[in-house]
């Protein structure tokens, strides 16, 4: 069964990617998107960073030595951000995974099971989409002292999979409805069949371009929290960068202005080309908006 | 009075109908030439290929043909509202008012257009279910149409107005004008539809395939008030259809369309006495008569047409079972075959003397 | 009696949205209940140590007093300290502050709720309808120009966190070119009355509603786009533009207000974003809010405060989400007769 739906995902696809590759907002968010990927993989070994401060050359201009100059504290700006994407990377990734997974299986669960278990997971939703989830990041970064990225990424994914799998509940309710479903159902097809090669099919689009999304938001709330400095931080983190260039005045010297763009723009560019990717992937994938 | 004594005969073959012609050559509308296309990035679709039609004033002409086969493109055009991408490559739309002085719907501005829709030619869609915005009230669907057309209207004006259309479809407006769309029964926003159609008296109502939503004994009850209303009030109604018994029962004239073309055109009686195309013999024997047995049905061979690859020459020939190798040569033309009798057949056999 | 069924009967939906926020409400109070008692230390010595040094008093009597003030006590049963807890809260005490003991969540929501509400109320309306007018404009003249700008103008202000977008502003407007203040919310100069005062608060929430909209009205209009490609699709555009209704009052009236329905249900989410995330743009103009002294206690850690903070935020995002059901319901004739 599990193979079956591996073989015709598979062929669906090679199609679609297809249909990707030749919409050109896609293509131009997933090469943004790689590079950041390549950057926080192979980018600290190119570019080691040395965290040893230097009063001499604080705020130097971009140059050869320093390809955006340096911070109040003489240490190079590129190498920095260079190395804090990995630490930004990992923890977005980490929360697009396990926030997916969570609210997949929950809305899943929630939709196909209807009854009592629907009742107390919608409950459990509510309780989350009613909790404000910026303040209960800050409580659980701050109190709990969160220094590496798995539990940050546990701490964020935590309070993201609410909306998501109410979505998907609302989504399989409707597909539930469906003829083809209907059919299966009057086939007498194992349930596994029903989820693995029916309905995964169907919304498989949809959590991808979800997952994309929620490494955004990840980067939104992440750096946040660092930039509030109640979290204990990751210093090359782009958050900590930003909250660095803020205490120390960067918005009022003009000469600071490089490390405080930096970070900026970083976190710029990630995002264009996350939501590039995900539109250029709704645009691909869901007939709707097509024509 | 005739219909109904033909109805009671014992086998009605429904062509021997009584006919009921109208005084000739006095049209409503004009259409010549039509050409509509469908322009998409890589290629286009001609939906309607040198349409040519006459409407007679206060006649029921119907265009029949299969989904697909251009009926609602030619009616669009009557609006000239054919939804993007389509637009009109060639032709004219000649509407002739009642004082003999013509429009030419094509060469319109906006504002010349809005006057004249619905002002002139007005209908009831296809999709009368949801031809209402469901946020506002019946009421206001009426005001608004008549504010947009005559700016002077007050509320009361329109509301007398509306009442009285209202009451021509047999709906209690009182009731009905506070209400909004989805308080209505599919039945019953088929008749506001209906009586919406005939708020601004125009010249001709067409009718979109006014009934397919609706159950059969709704069906008749509709076509029975649409033709008191063109017998009554002299509306020219266009009614676009697939059912041909419908078209027996009720029209005057027909157009036959297959593929974007009309194939073939005439009083109603003259086209179900004579079937001057193939394609109009496929499509009458393939409706079940009630009293006629089983066998004679049959069914038209083949698939319907694809508007992107049609074949050289006659366009039906690959499902007539008349064609032969002279068919394929060069596409025929639609001529005349009897008195106000057009088909674009070539063969004689089928030409009527 | 009929009466009362028949009321009943009508406002059920209603009655059944307030047992479920109400429900909601208390799930949020036993969370933030457990919350303290997932905390590192323990609050009532932390408390006790402040209040002996303060009062001179002893230890023990301190520890008693404490458990007094904070309505809480962790020797009791957990069952009787959550008991207590929503007693407290049923009797509008939300929370004390463990550092002083004049400070209470109450007297915080008092002075500085209406700031946070005021910026984010107006960024929120005020993007909800920019967004709708652009989306809506964006799907009724697609493949224009307009439409391509409007798209990079969506992809860019998406692209930047609105907190982000603060300090942009602030370094443009506020240090480059000095034309707004990116301080506080009024001149403290001023008098608390009148015109210029006004002029000045609004003076001070410019730079501010600015962040949060430029962000917002890109997601209001995307998400308007694409609501309207499905209402242009629908028969009742068609039938309009048949009956020669102007294209002014096609947009208006048709396509308009009902792509706009679905939208509203999102508004109490977004309001719930806004008022979330006001601790760090609060944070960042220095703005006197909720969001801001929410970051200030948790930097004290002082738990009660943020338990009652982070309660009296539910209530308003479940308060908001009531509010936008009986909008909904209001505007989209749908609801309105057929519940």
């Amino acid at each position: 069964m599990i193979k079956r739906f591996f073989t015709s995902a598979v062929h669906g696809a090679v199609r679609k990617c297809k249909v990707v590759f030749s919409n050109r907002k896609a293509v131009l968010g997933g090469a943004i998107m790689l590079f950041f990927v390549l950057l926080a993989v192979f980018g600290p070994i190119l570019f080691p960073y040395n965290p040893v401060t230097d009063e001499n050359s604080k705020y130097l201009a971009p140059g050869a030595g320093h390809w955006l100059g340096t911070d109040n504290l003489g240490r190079d700006v590129f190498r920095q951000l260079v190395h804090g994407s990995r630490d930004v990377l990992t923890i977005a990734l980490l929360t697009s995974v396990i926030t997916i997974i969570l609210g997949t299986v929950l809305g899943m669960v929630s939709g196909l099971a209807g009854g009592v278990t629907d009742r107390v997971i919608g409950v459990i939703t509510n309780l989350f989409l009613s909790i404000p989830s910026f303040p209960v990041l800050l409580i659980f970064a701050s109190f709990f002292t969160i220094e590496d990225p798995v539990s940050f990424a546990l701490v964020l994914s935590l309070w993201s999979w609410a909306g998501l799998s109410r979505a998907i509940r609302a989504q399989i309710h409707s597909l539930k409805e469906r003829d083809f479903i209907q059919i299966c159902r009057v086939m007498n097809l194992s349930r596994a069949h029903i989820i693995f090669s029916e309905l995964m099919p169907n919304i498989a689009s949809y959590i991808l371009i979800n997952f994309i999304m929620i490494m955004r938001n990840a980067i939104t709330g992440s750096v946040g929290i660092m930039m509030l400095g109640l979290a204990a931080f990751q210093p090359s983190n782009w958050g900590a960068m930003l909250l660095r260039a803020k205490d120390s005045g960067a918005l009022l010297i003009p000469e600071a202005s490089y490390f405080l763009f930096a970070p900026i723009v970083a976190i710029m560019l990630f995002q264009m080309g996350s939501i590039l990717l995900a539109h250029g992937l709704d645009e691909a994938l869901n007939p709707r908006l097509q024509a | 009075m005739d219909r109904r004594k033909s109805e009671k005969r014992e086998k009605p073959d429904m062509a021997e109908r009584k006919p009921n012609p109208g005084p000739p050559g006095e049209n409503t509308v004009t259409i010549k030439d039509l050409t509509v296309e469908y322009k998409m990035k890589k290629y286009s679709i001609r939906a309607a290929s040198r349409v040519s039609l006459d409407i007679r004033r206060g006649r029921m002409t119907a265009l029949v043909g299969e989904s697909g086969s251009g009926k609602t493109t030619v009616a669009s055009a009557l609006l000239n509202c054919i939804s993007t991408p389509g637009e009109i490559v060639s032709g004219d739309i000649i509407f002739h008012e009642k004082d003999g002085s013509v429009v030419e719907v094509g060469k319109l501005n906006e504002k010349q257009l809005n006057a004249f829709r619905w002002s002139r030619i007005s209908m009831v869609f296809q999709g009368a279910q949801s031809s209402l915005n469901p946020v506002m009230t019946i009421l206001d669907h009426f005001y608004e149409t008549m504010k947009v057309h005559e700016p002077k209207t007050t509320k009361s004006d329109a509301a007398d107005r509306t009442r009285r259309v209202l009451s021509v479809v047999n709906l209690n407006a009182d009731r009905i004008m506070k209400m909004y769309p989805h308080e209505l029964s599919g039945g019953m926003k088929q008749r506001v539809m209906i009586a919406m159609s005939l708020l601004l008296d125009p010249e001709l109502i067409i009718l979109d395939e006014p009934t397919t939503a609706l159950d059969v004994i709704t069906q008749d009850y509709i076509f029975k008030i649409l033709k008191k209303i063109n017998k009554e009030t002299g509306i020219a109604m266009l009614l676009l259809t697939h059912d041909i018994s419908i078209v027996a029962k009720f029209t005057d004239y027909m157009a036959v369309m297959y593929a974007g073309r009309v194939v073939e055109y005439g009083r109603t009686a003259d086209v179900f006495r004579h079937k001057a195309h193939p394609y109009t013999r496929g499509l009458i024997m393939a409706t079940p008569s009630l009293y006629g047995d089983l066998e004679s049905m049959k069914p038209i061979g083949g698939a319907p047409p694809d508007l992107m690859e049609l074949p050289e020459g006659c366009v039906f020939r690959p499902r007539c079972p008349y064609a032969d190798e002279t068919c394929g040569r060069e596409e025929p033309i639609l001529r005349t075959v009897g008195e106000n009798h057009l088909s674009r057949c070539q063969k004689e056999v089928f030409h009527v003397k | 009696m009929r009466a009362i069924t028949s009321f009943y009967n009508k406002t059920r939906y209603f009655w059944r949205r307030l047992l479920i926020a109400f429900l909601t409400l208390v799930l949020v109070a036993v969370f933030g209940f457990l919350l303290i008692k997932l905390m590192p230390g323990n609050p009532v010595d932390t408390y006790a140590q402040t209040l002996m040094t303060e009062r001179r008093i002893p230890f023990e009597e301190a520890r008693a007093l404490a458990k007094q003030m904070l309505n809480y006590d962790p020797d009791e049963k957990i069952l009787v300290q959550l008991g207590k807890y929503i007693y407290g809260l049923l009797h509008g005490n939300l929370g004390i502050s463990m550092r002083r003991p004049d400070i209470t969540v109450n007297r915080l929501i008092a002075g500085f709720l209406p700031w946070t509400l005021f910026i984010s109320s107006v960024s929120l309306f005020l993007s909800f309808i920019v967004g709708i007018f652009m989306g809506s404009h964006m799907a009724w003249k697609r493949k224009g120009v307009g439409e391509k700008a409007a798209l990079s103008y969506i992809v860019v202000s998406g692209s930047i966190p609105d907190y982000l977008w603060g300090m942009i502003l602030i370094f443009v407007f506020g240090v480059r070119f000095r034309i707004f203040p990116v301080q506080g919310n009024y001149d403290v100069m001023l008098e608390y009355e009148g015109w210029p005062w006004l002029l000045n608060v609004l003076y001070h929430a410019a730079l501010p509603v600015l962040a949060y909209s430029i962000v917002q009205i890109g997601s209001w209009a995307l998400s308007m786009r694409a609501s309207s490609i499905g209402v242009l699709g629908d028969d009742y555009i068609y039938a309009a533009r048949a009956r020669g209704i102007p294209e002014r009052i096609i947009v208006n009236r048709y396509l308009r207000r009902n792509a706009m329905l679905p939208l509203v249900t999102s508004l109490a989410l977004s309001f719930a974003g806004l008022f979330g995330g006001s601790s760090l743009m609060e944070s960042i103009f220095n703005y006197p809010g909720l969001g801001q002294q929410f970051s200030a206690f948790m930097g004290a850690r002082d738990y009660f405060i943020i338990q009652g903070l982070i309660l009296f935020m539910s209530f308003m995002i479940v308060l908001a989400n009531l509010v936008v059901d009986s909008i909904y319901s209001l505007i989209d004739p749908r609801i309105r007769r057929s519940t």
